[in-house]
């Protein structure tokens, strides 16, 4: 597992993808909270972070699929798949490798915004008047975000050999995760099953997350739907044994 | 990615990672040397082959089991491949898939050919071509030309086909060798003896009759 998590890194650190999904996500960020006018949090006027935690879902449902296209996509047109195949290591080993890969990089990505936190903290007047509950449970709701996004993505990678398609389909899937469920629960507004479909989101959960609260019923429900992709894959990995 | 990377990456999932000294002599003993540093992607096909090679011998296993390892390989690498292939067959039981049969005389000591996922032949080498050679093939060229007829009549010969009007493919049974006796009959009939080879049936015809 690790020496395939240590190829994929390598693979993100070469190919430049790396440094461009942490660049993009970063640059984008810091121009919707520091600089863009109207947006910018001084014009604001409030110390929160709050325009981080609103964009950044979305710069993940570009960026993370993009991070995952290739993770089965491009082993299953050069051939490589094979390789792993064929040698003395567990199909879930190799999709837990390159899902690490891709949780790991969207952890780097996330890291840099802690210093955003520092910067509002001491900006605030009084100082440390920030809501910190709040702002460390978006930082774990987001990198749990970015996470069920890439086993979306690993998962959307295996079903297909092009890249493209890999990346569309994850972008869709996500998206539902995302805010599909949470619009489809507005059709039914007085329903009875509401609350019950707008709970399949993860956007309901990310919004508890943002409160500063960590509920152990949205930790579950993001542990689920990461390992529910994971084992797909892994199934669909299998299916070249089926007859 | 790169050559010795991939190496590395390969040696690591049989949890030989560290032994650094086992990349090196598998690099050396495909002759990757040079290119150890070079992107795998960049390389022509042979040194490709030869990473695929490396990778599959890293662990020492004791069968390998090639594809078509010589196809779309220039001649030169070719028999550089070829002389690695040999190679490695010295100490490990190497089982390739092949349609150039000039390989599979040059490597082979036995030889299965499989038509519409049947086999049609299981044999060491020397076997398929002894064995099937239920008539010996003759080509001779007569000074003159010559009548058929009394050539048929000499004993064992089964056929005789004209190529040109004073060269003839001749078919004889294999107990009896009739070269002698067709010395003979040359000068019998005031004819000379140009030219005399015999033709062994090669593995393409043999290929062809079990597989046709």
């Amino acid at each position: 597992m690790y020496n395939i998590l240590k190829k994929e890194l390598n693979g993100f650190i070469f190919s430049l993808i790396g440094f461009i999904v942490v660049l993009v996500f970063l640059v984008t960020n810091g121009l919707f909270i520091w600089v863009l006018p109207d947006m910018n949090l001084f014009d604001y006027g409030f110390a929160t972070l709050d325009t981080l935690f609103n964009i950044a879902p979305f710069l993940f449902l570009f960026l993370v699929p993009a991070i995952t296209m290739k993770s089965f996509a491009e082993e299953k047109k050069n051939g490589t798949i094979e390789l792993l195949f064929t040698k003395p290591i567990r199909d879930m080993e190799i999709v837990i490798g390159k899902y690490f890969a891709c949780v790991l990089l969207v952890l780097i990505s996330l890291l840099p915004t802690l210093v955003y936190y520092f910067s509002v903290y001491n900006l605030g007047n009084p100082i440390g008047n920030i809501d910190s509950a709040g702002f460390f449970g978006s930082f774990l709701g987001l990198f749990l975000l970015g996470s069920v996004f890439g086993s979306i993505g690993v998962f959307c990678s295996s079903l297909t050999d092009n890249q493209i398609v890999a990346f569309l389909l994850s972008l869709i899937v996500s998206y539902l995760f995302y805010q599909g469920f949470d619009l489809l629960s507005g059709i039914a507004e007085k329903g009875s099953f509401t609350i019950l479909i707008s709970q399949f989101g993860i956007q309901y959960h990310y919004q508890s997350f943002s409160k500063g609260l960590v509920d152990s019923r949205d930790l579950i429900y993001f542990f689920s739907i990461i390992l529910f992709f994971l084992s797909a894959t892994r199934l669909k990995l299998e299916s070249r044994n089926w007859r | 990615m790169y050559v010795l990377e991939s190496l590395e990456f390969t040696a690591s999932l049989y949890s030989l990672g560290k032994n650094k000294h086992r990349i090196a002599s598998v690099i050396d003993q495909v002759g990757l040397g040079k290119e150890q540093t070079k992107k795998i992607g960049q390389l022509s096909k042979g040194y490709r082959q030869r990473v695929g090679i490396a990778q599959a011998i890293i662990h020492d296993p004791e069968v390998l089991i090639l594809d078509e390892p010589l196809t779309g390989l220039d001649p030169n690498q070719i028999v550089e491949i070829r002389t690695l292939i040999k190679e490695l067959g010295k100490n490990k039981t190497v089982i390739f898939s092949t349609h150039i049969m000039q390989e599979v005389q040059y490597l082979c000591d036995k030889v299965v050919i499989i038509n519409k996922g049947k086999i049609v032949a299981d044999k060491t080498l020397k076997d398929l071509q002894v064995n099937d050679d239920s008539t010996k093939i003759v080509v001779v060229e007569f000074g003159n030309i010559f009548d058929s007829g009394s050539l048929k009549s000499l004993k064992g010969v089964i056929e005789v086909v004209f190529q040109t009007e004073n060269q003839a493919k001749i078919l004889y049974a294999p107990e009896h060798d009739i070269r002698p006796d067709l010395f003979n009959w040359a000068q019998q009939n005031n004819n000379a003896i140009l030219s005399l080879k015999t033709e062994e049936e090669s593995l393409e015809t043999i290929f062809q009759k079990l597989t046709s």
